[in-house]
Parts: structure tokens; C-alpha cells; sequence
């Protein structure tokens, strides 16, 4: 009876069991259904998020191409060529005699592709001799190396990868990846209970855990769809999802998003997924000129990319690699003798980390700015666009050290604090407008704020040779040796304040010659000859150099107008380039993923101005550098004629200086990002540095009487009149056709003077 | 019409690289034009007869009171490279082949191909980078040009047409065809006077050239 009463309530129990299992069959069965429809959507269309890639500009060798060995070599290093006997592989390099073998890597440019071959290049008056093809020994006219990477655009907070495909995984790598972390990878089925019940053993008994029995296809589901917390759920959810990837893609496959997808460290906001970006990252190579140790290096670094960081301590990452290396000879992937060479290598890693996305910050951001006026973000984080731009890390390097080592000197040499100074550079090519290289911080791969593009500050004297340039844009009214006279100014504004600017010296000069005035930068001087020819013509100059328009005040005469660094190189990059208008640019070409030319920056040109008074100006700014407020920098430069103008901002906030040769233009700017008075004019300051960058660039001299109706004449310098060889003190000056003066100086046997009275300036203007 | 006369330019400027060119016999020295052979003269026009002799002691009518600004170095000799005097014979190279070193010859060419390929954007390319190795050669300048005006950038080809001209003082074999490209970007902006002047600019340089090869 007993039974009976006890039995219809175990059919029930034994029901309501079955239908929970039937239930829960069910719900799993949908779970797994669910997460198989997800593993089935992520790798249909297996589309990696590739951010776009920023190239410098390549290295072009070509006979009589300006470089020397140790130069070249420098340059080579920093694209990770390493220095092999008789540079057997692309990516290596050998000292041959005193010439140089270089086994290039092959690239496709924007242009053309560029193939992979061995170059011998001989040196010789100050450059490459001959350049040589030296498989075949013939003549090579030019061979471009391939271009450094500086930079990527990826999401906020974003993954950065450059993909790799299976077929270019050097053999090593993969058998090194398997043996450490999934020996069985080929035969399993997506989980190995064995592995996970020898790791949760050894976890038992360790009390934590010590070892993962994760297959490479779990690391996959975990890396590409799942957080990282430790759950018994989670891990369920990977075994199965592993399994359902195993059903659905080829083992291949597998390992190859693998490759791409595991996360073998962080730089600042950028995630570094895959091999071929993390070999870029810790080595500075691509992926195929990796070493046995680089490889067990960064397959010994799967397990932990922050705790065995090489660049955090290079003990733990020794330990790791070496451990790495002597499984490798274990298995019988390298010798034990190549094991133990390997492992008493150095780490070889990269000097200069990546700070975010790239070395250079300023010059990305500028690239980035300028990209965005025609892509969408999306487009630029995800679709592995290739932008080659006119970046030159050699100039850029010449630009951050001339600027740190500038502002440490100045602070040590004035008593300013310590690191009180900021300042930013740009150089750009004259001829093609190319942004060549933007400093915005002083020290090298600072991020934040980007003072070549976003510091804002009054220009000071560099406003000046508008003003020149206005009047001798007028050549019957005014030459290089009109006198201007440098005397008190009163000028009453519109609200009813009284502006009376002061000379730098505080004193008055008198009646000076138009293009000292401009050289000596004297303040007064320039602000009558601006009231002559008005303020709105100075303001139309600003225009004609690719400026914008500034407000047409009395006081623009003296530069009281704010520019950035940038806007700066703009005005003067057209004033080096003869009047003509090329828009500064920093990209040249964007390529799509699949090496399709998308958009070509071509070089733009607009003559805006005449290039005879613009040669006159450059005339004037050359004698700045001769005799003028610019000419402690000649000492530096030797012989190099350049031409420049020093700014110099009310109770010395900013130093300026912006000059160029025939080739280069250099702005720099100095001061205080507090706004507070740095104690620095424009020759003091920003002059040096700029001469120090000019000194390590050697740009081509000025030309300087090049223009079409231009001649040049002796000129008496005391006189401002025609000069012959009895004239003691007299200079070259350049005159528009048909405006020279043409009475002659009394030295040469000019009418003289004598019978009058010398005249002061009050003489002058009273007109008596 | 006018697009196949612009066809035929560019193709002239471009066939020029053809010519065989013995490399050894080439200038090295950049930029063109060769350096004056007499140095510059003392002051142009011989002093005015009616110039009395000096007398007395030297006043100074530009006066820098206070300070006597210290006397300005002289500027070497160098920098004063004169243009060509008015007159004389033109010379300097005829051609692209002439003008240009082996490296930038070898990316003519490979715009040239482009050219004929319909590549316009990459004939430009490839002429920027030669620019880069030889930015004196006023034949890449005007390979540039006529490129940009067959894109359909009259203002652009002007403005290098004159930089041809500018980097080649003197020479008509640069300046016949670069004021070829300005009269017909003239034309294109509707500027019939201006392009009639460039025209007449155009046919005295070829005259020029043409005299000179005689």
C-alpha cells in the first residue's frame, strides 16, 4: 500500500524531472542555436576593423641624390633594416667598403609598385656616386625605399591591427604558437578535456590559477566576442562557441583570425592586436624579418601582454622568451645552438614606443584634420585606408631636437625656470606647399595640445613684410632704398585712445632706407609707411600670401593679428615660393586597402602677387639675416643664404621667426602656454632655434635677383644712391626695370651736398 | 580640337625624353642657367657726363641719427647671379632629355606612359616627384602645366607655366611653349587681350629659338 501511495508521487517527481530536462534540453538547445547564429554572423564576412595607415614620404635614391652613408644608414634603422653580411634578405643592409648594400622591401605605392631588390650605392661628393642594381650591375636611375609607417586611425578607445594573411606567417611563428599554446590544435574539435583537466588540476593544487587549457579556438571566442571575466558560465559558452566554429570554419581559418585578432598589448588608447601590428610595435619590422628569439617573444607574450611587457621589464620578458626559446628546441622547431645564440641576444626592441597612435602626434593630427574634411570616421577607423603623405621623419627629428635642445638652452642661458618654455615648428617645401614636418609640444610624441595648429597667438614684426610688400608692390612709389622715416607716431583711434607704438630700442632712427627699416624691424618706420599705403592694402597682403583676412587696424602694421604656427608657414611658405599661392598640404595620395588609388593631392598653384616685388622683399629679408635683427643666425648657417624676419610680441610673450632658403621654409614659435611674458624676442628666442634646425637641414640659397625685370645696382648704402667701385660702403640692390635711382652717390662722383647744411629729420618733415 | 592640340603639347614636351643622351657628357650643375661668365658690373650705365666731380667732404642725405648703422657685409658674389643681358644668345637646354638628370628622365617617362594610358593624375604624380629631385628644371614645369591644364586647371597651368619660365630666365625653348599653355588657359578664363599678348610672347620666343638653332 505503501508503495502504491509512494509510487504515483515518484511518476510525478520522475514527470515534472523529465520535463525540466526536456525544458532545459530545449533552452540550451535554442542557446546553442543562438550562439551559433552569432559565430556564424561574425565570420560569414570575416571584415577586421583596419584602421587607416599614415606613410611617410619614402626615401628616394637616385644618383646625386644629397645624403650621406651614415644618413642613409640612420634612415634605414628606423625602417627596421638590420645591418647583415652582404644583405642576403629584403630588410637588411651591409656596409660594402665605404659603399652600401641595401635588399630593399618591395611596396606598392599610390603610384606604382615598387619591387623588391638589391641596390649597391657607391658615395661621393657629398652623395650618392652611382646606384646600381646588384643582381644585374646595371644602372638604376632612381629606387624608392619603402615608406615608414607613422601612424594609424583608429576608434576611441580602439583596436589598431595591420592584417596579416596566413601564407605571409612566417612556417616558425605558427609551429612556436602551437607548440605553446595549443599542441593539438589540428586534431581537436574546438576544446581539449584533456588540457582543461590537467590545467584545473594543476589550478587545484596551486590554489589559483596557474595554467589555461584554453585551445587556440577558445582564445579566438573569447578575444572576439566575450569579456574577459572568469565565469563558469562564460567558459561554458566559449566551449560550445568553440566547438560551433569548429563545425563551421576551416582549422585554417581559425588561426589565421587568431593571428589578427589576439591581443598582444596596450599603447595608450590603442589596443595592439595581431602580429604583424605587434611586430611593428615591439620591433619595428614586418612580420617575415622576425628572429627566432622576436617570435618567442611574442608568442611567450600571448600569455600575458601587460605582466611580460618587454618595455616594462626586460627581466620578466628575458625569462619568457628564453623559456619560449628552449621549448622551441624541445620540439625540434630550431636547433639547441640556435636556442642558446638566440637566448643570449638582447631584446631588440624598438627605442621610441608609440605614445597612442604614432611617434609623431602633430603631425598625424594635422593629417587627420585634413582627412576629415572628406571621409567619414567609420571610413577611416575600419576600411585599412592607406594615406601616403609628404612626411620626412629625418626633418622631423632635426625640428623636435633643434626645438627641445633650443628651449633647454635658452632656459639655462637667461635664468628662465626649468621647462617654463613652450613652442612648435613647421617646415614645409617651398615648391609643392608639402608639409615636411609639425612640432607641437616640445617634447618629442607629447600628445594634448598641438601648438603648431591650435596656438593662437599675435604675430608681432613677422606682420611686417606685408607692409613692405604692399609698397613695393607700388614700384614708382617706393624701392628698397626709399627712406622711411622711423619717427614718432600718434594716432588717434576711432573710440578716442591714443596709440603710440615705441622702436624695440626705444629710440628714433630718421629718414632709414625702406628695406632697413624691414631688416632692423623698426616699428615706427613701418607704421608710417603702412598709414602711407593703408591699413586695408596690409590686410590684402595677408590675403594674396593664402592668409585670412585680418582686420584692417592701424596696429596690423606691428602684427596685431593671431595666427597659428601653421598659418604663419602659409603666409611665408608664398612668400619663399615668389608670390605664388600653393596650399599647404600634408597628403599626397589615399589608397584603398586594395591598393586603388582614391584621391591624388596634386600641387596647386596661384600666382597671386608679382614676383618682382615679392624678390625685392626677399631681398630685404635676406639682408635681415646680413645685417639685421636675424643676423647672429648667420654665424650658425656659414655661408647658406637664407632670409627670415624675427617676431617679437608686446613684453616678449612670443618669439617668432620664420625664414626660408630656396627649397625650405622653417616657422618657429616660442613662449609661455600660460600667455605669461617669456622673456624672449624673436632673435633671442625662436631665432635660435630655427638657426640650429636651418644648420642641420642646409637648405638651398635664395635667389635672390631671379626675377623677370629685375636688375641689380651698387648702391651707396649712406646715400641710397648709385655707387661705383670708389664707394667704400655700398651693397647690391635689387631695382624693378626702370626704378633704380639714377643720380649717383657722391663717392662716385655724384653731385654732393657740400653746400648744404646737414638736415635733420625735422628739417624733413617740417619741409624747410 | 583644342584638347588633341593639347594632346600634341604635352606628347612634345614628353617625346623630348626619348632622345638618346650621352650621360656622361651632361652638365652636373643645377640650377640653370649657367653662371654668368663676366662678373656683374660695377653699376650698369656709365656715370652721366653731366655729373660735376665731387668736392668737399661726403655728406649723408640718408642720415641714421644716434648710430651709424655698421656696414653691411658685403653680399658675396654668389648670390648676384645676373639674367642674361637683353640680346644675347639664348642658351641653356632645348629639351626635356637635355634638361634633365637620369632619375628625373626615368619618371618623365613613366609619366609619359601614364600620359598615354589616360592616368592624367598619375602623369602628374610621377612629374611632382621628379620635381622633387630636380626642382630647377623648368621642362618639368612645364610638363606639369600642360598636364594640368589638359585636367582642366587653367590657373594651376598658368601659374607654372611662369614658374617654368622663372627657373629657365632667358631660355625660348622654355618660354614658347610655356606661353603656348598661358594663351590657352587665357582663352579657357575668357581673357582674349591677355591671350593674344601671350600669344605674340609665344611667337617671338619660338623666333627666338628658332635663330638660335640656325
Amino acid at each position: 500500500m505503501a508503495s502504491s501511495r509512494t509510487r504515483p508521487w515518484r511518476r510525478k517527481l520522475l514527470i515534472v524531472v523529465v520535463v525540466a530536462a526536456c525544458l532545459a534540453a530545449v533552452a540550451l538547445a535554442l542557446h546553442v542555436l543562438r550562439l551559433d547564429w552569432v559565430v556564424r554572423d561574425r565570420f560569414s564576412d570575416v571584415q577586421w576593423a583596419l584602421p587607416a595607415q599614415i606613410y611617410a614620404a619614402p626615401t628616394e635614391l637616385y644618383a646625386g641624390r644629397r645624403i650621406d652613408r651614415s644618413e642613409l644608414v640612420s634612415t634605414l634603422q628606423q625602417l627596421g633594416y638590420r645591418q647583415l653580411a652582404h644583405a642576403p634578405r629584403s630588410g637588411s643592409y651591409a656596409l660594402d667598403g665605404r659603399g652600401l648594400l641595401i635588399a630593399s622591401r618591395g611596396f606598392d605605392f599610390w603610384d606604382a609598385e615598387e619591387p623588391e631588390r638589391r641596390l649597391r650605392l657607391r658615395f661621393g661628393d657629398g652623395g650618392v656616386r652611382s646606384l646600381v642594381d646588384a643582381d644585374s650591375g646595371d644602372p638604376l636611375a632612381v629606387a624608392r625605399l619603402d615608406p615608414l609607417l607613422i601612424g594609424s586611425i583608429f576608434p576611441k578607445q580602439g583596436e589598431d591591427r595591420v592584417l596579416v594573411r596566413l601564407d605571409d606567417v612566417p612556417p616558425l611563428l605558427i609551429d612556436t604558437l602551437l607548440d605553446i599554446e595549443d599542441r593539438k590544435f589540428r586534431r581537436h574539435l574546438g576544446v581539449d578535456p584533456i588540457a582543461i583537466g590537467r590545467a584545473a588540476l594543476a589550478n587545484l593544487r596551486a590554489g589559483g590559477v596557474v595554467q589555461g587549457g584554453s585551445t587556440i579556438t577558445q582564445q579566438l571566442i573569447k578575444n572576439m566576442f566575450l569579456s574577459s571575466e572568469q565565469t563558469l558560465l562564460r567558459k561554458a559558452n566559449e566551449a560550445i562557441m568553440a566547438v560551433l566554429l569548429e563545425l563551421h570554419v576551416s582549422k585554417d581559418a581559425i588561426l589565421e583570425a587568431y593571428l589578427n585578432e589576439i591581443y598582444l598589448g596596450q599603447d595608450g588608447p590603442r589596443a595592439v592586436h595581431g602580429f604583424g601590428l605587434a611586430s611593428q610595435f615591439y620591433f619595428n619590422k614586418p612580420l617575415d624579418e622576425l628572429s627566432p628569439g622576436d617570435i618567442a617573444l611574442l608568442v611567450g607574450m600571448i600569455r600575458g601582454p601587460s605582466y611580460y611587457n618587454p618595455r616594462r621589464s626586460t627581466t620578466r620578458a628575458t625569462d619568457r622568451r628564453n623559456f619560449v626559446l628552449d621549448r622551441m628546441a624541445q620540439a625540434g622547431l630550431i636547433t639547441p645552438a640556435e636556442a642558446r645564440a638566440a637566448a643570449s641576444e638582447p631584446l631588440n626592441i624598438r627605442d621610441r614606443a608609440g605614445r597612442g597612435s604614432t611617434q609623431y602626434p602633430a603631425y598625424v593630427d594635422l593629417v587627420r584634420r585634413q582627412l576629415r574634411e572628406q571621409y567619414r570616421d567609420e571610413g577611416l577607423t575600419s576600411e585599412g585606408l592607406r594615406i601616403f603623405t609628404h612626411f620626412d621623419p629625418t626633418v622631423q627629428v632635426h625640428a623636435e631636437t633643434a626645438l627641445a635642445q633650443g628651449l633647454s638652452q635658452l632656459e639655462a642661458g637667461r635664468q628662465l625656470p626649468e621647462d617654463s618654455l613652450q613652442g612648435a615648428v613647421v617646415v614645409t617645401g617651398v615648391d609643392s606647399g608639402a608639409v615636411i614636418a609639425v612640432v607641437g609640444a616640445r617634447q618629442p610624441g607629447a600628445t594634448g595640445f598641438n601648438r603648431a595648429l591650435d596656438a593662437q597667438r599675435p604675430i608681432g614684426s613677422l606682420g611686417k613684410p606685408m607692409v613692405y610688400l604692399g609698397a613695393l608692390s607700388q614700384p614708382r612709389q617706393y624701392t628698397l632704398v626709399t627712406p622711411i622715416d622711423d619717427a614718432p607716431v600718434r594716432i588717434e583711434l576711432p573710440n578716442g585712445d591714443v596709440w603710440e607704438p615705441k622702436n624695440y630700442d626705444e629710440e628714433f632712427h630718421g629718414p632709414t632706407p625702406l628695406y632697413q627699416a624691414l631688416s632692423k624691424s623698426y616699428n615706427l618706420a613701418t607704421v608710417h609707411l603702412a598709414e602711407q599705403i593703408g591699413p586695408s592694402t596690409v590686410a590684402d597682403m595677408h590675403v594674396a600670401l593664402g592668409g585670412r583676412k585680418p582686420a584692417a587696424l592701424h596696429s596690423l602694421a606691428l602684427g596685431a593679428v593671431e595666427r597659428a604656427p601653421l598659418e604663419v608657414a602659409q603666409l611665408y611658405n608664398t612668400l619663399a615660393a615668389g608670390g605664388a599661392v600653393t596650399p599647404l598640404q600634408a597628403i599626397r595620395a589615399v589608397q584603398t586597402r586594395e591598393g586603388e588609388r582614391l584621391e591624388r593631392y596634386g600641387l596647386q598653384l596661384r600666382q597671386t602677387l608679382d614676383t618682382a616685388p615679392v624678390n625685392l622683399l626677399q631681398w630685404a629679408m635676406r639682408q635681415t639675416m646680413i645685417s639685421g635683427t636675424g643676423r647672429s643666425a648667420q654665424r650658425l648657417l656659414g655661408a647658406t643664404a637664407v632670409a627670415g624676419k624675427t617676431g617679437t610680441t608686446d613684453e616678449l610673450r612670443d618669439s617668432w621667426f620664420a625664414g626660408f632658403g630656396s627649397d625650405l621654409q622653417a616657422t618657429v614659435w616660442v613662449g609661455r602656454d600660460d600667455n605669461a611674458p617669456a622673456g624672449l624676442t624673436g632673435a633671442g628666442g625662436a631665432l635660435q632655434v630655427w638657426a640650429e634646425l636651418m644648420r642641420r637641414l642646409q637648405p638651398q640659397p635664395v635667389p635672390l635677383f631671379a626675377a623677370a625685370g629685375v636688375q641689380a645696382y651698387w648702391i651707396d648704402v649712406a646715400s641710397g644712391l648709385r655707387a661705383d667701385h670708389n664707394c667704400a660702403d655700398r651693397i647690391l640692390v635689387p631695382f624693378i626695370d626702370g626704378t633704380a635711382p639714377e643720380q649717383l652717390a657722391p663717392c662716385a662722383g655724384g653731385a654732393d651736398a657740400a653746400d648744404e647744411e646737414p638736415r635733420s629729420f625735422w628739417d624733413r618733415l617740417f619741409g624747410g | 580640337m583644342r584638347r588633341r592640340a593639347q594632346w600634341i603639347g604635352l606628347a612634345a614636351v614628353l617625346l623630348s625624353a626619348c632622345q638618346n643622351f650621352p650621360a656622361e657628357e651632361r652638365q652636373p650643375v643645377w640650377p640653370y642657367p649657367e653662371p654668368p661668365e663676366s662678373p656683374m658690373p660695377d653699376s650698369a650705365p656709365p656715370p652721366r657726363p653731366s655729373a660735376p666731380a665731387p668736392t668737399g667732404p661726403q655728406t649723408q642725405p640718408l642720415p641714421t641719427p644716434g648710430r651709424r648703422p655698421p656696414p653691411a657685409t658685403p653680399v658675396p658674389d654668389r648670390e648676384a647671379e645676373a639674367r642674361p643681358a637683353p640680346g644675347a644668345v639664348p642658351s641653356g637646354p632645348r629639351t626635356l632629355a637635355e634638361a634633365s638628370g637620369p632619375a628625373a628622365l626615368q619618371l618623365a617617362e613613366q609619366a609619359r606612359q601614364a600620359h598615354q594610358s589616360g592616368d592624367l593624375n598619375g602623369a602628374a604624380g610621377a612629374i611632382e616627384r621628379a620635381l622633387r629631385i630636380e626642382p630647377q628644371n623648368a621642362f618639368l614645369w612645364l610638363a606639369l602645366a600642360e598636364l594640368r591644364r589638359e585636367q582642366g586647371a587653367p590657373n594651376d597651368a598658368k601659374a607654372m607655366a611662369q614658374r617654368a619660365m622663372g627657373r629657365a630666365p632667358g631660355n625660348p625653348w622654355v618660354a614658347a611653349p610655356a606661353w603656348r599653355v598661358i594663351e590657352a588657359a587665357e582663352l579657357a578664363a575668357g581673357n582674349a587681350a591677355a591671350a593674344r599678348s601671350a600669344g605674340l610672347q609665344a611667337a617671338d620666343a619660338r623666333r627666338r629659338a628658332d635663330q638660335a638653332e640656325r
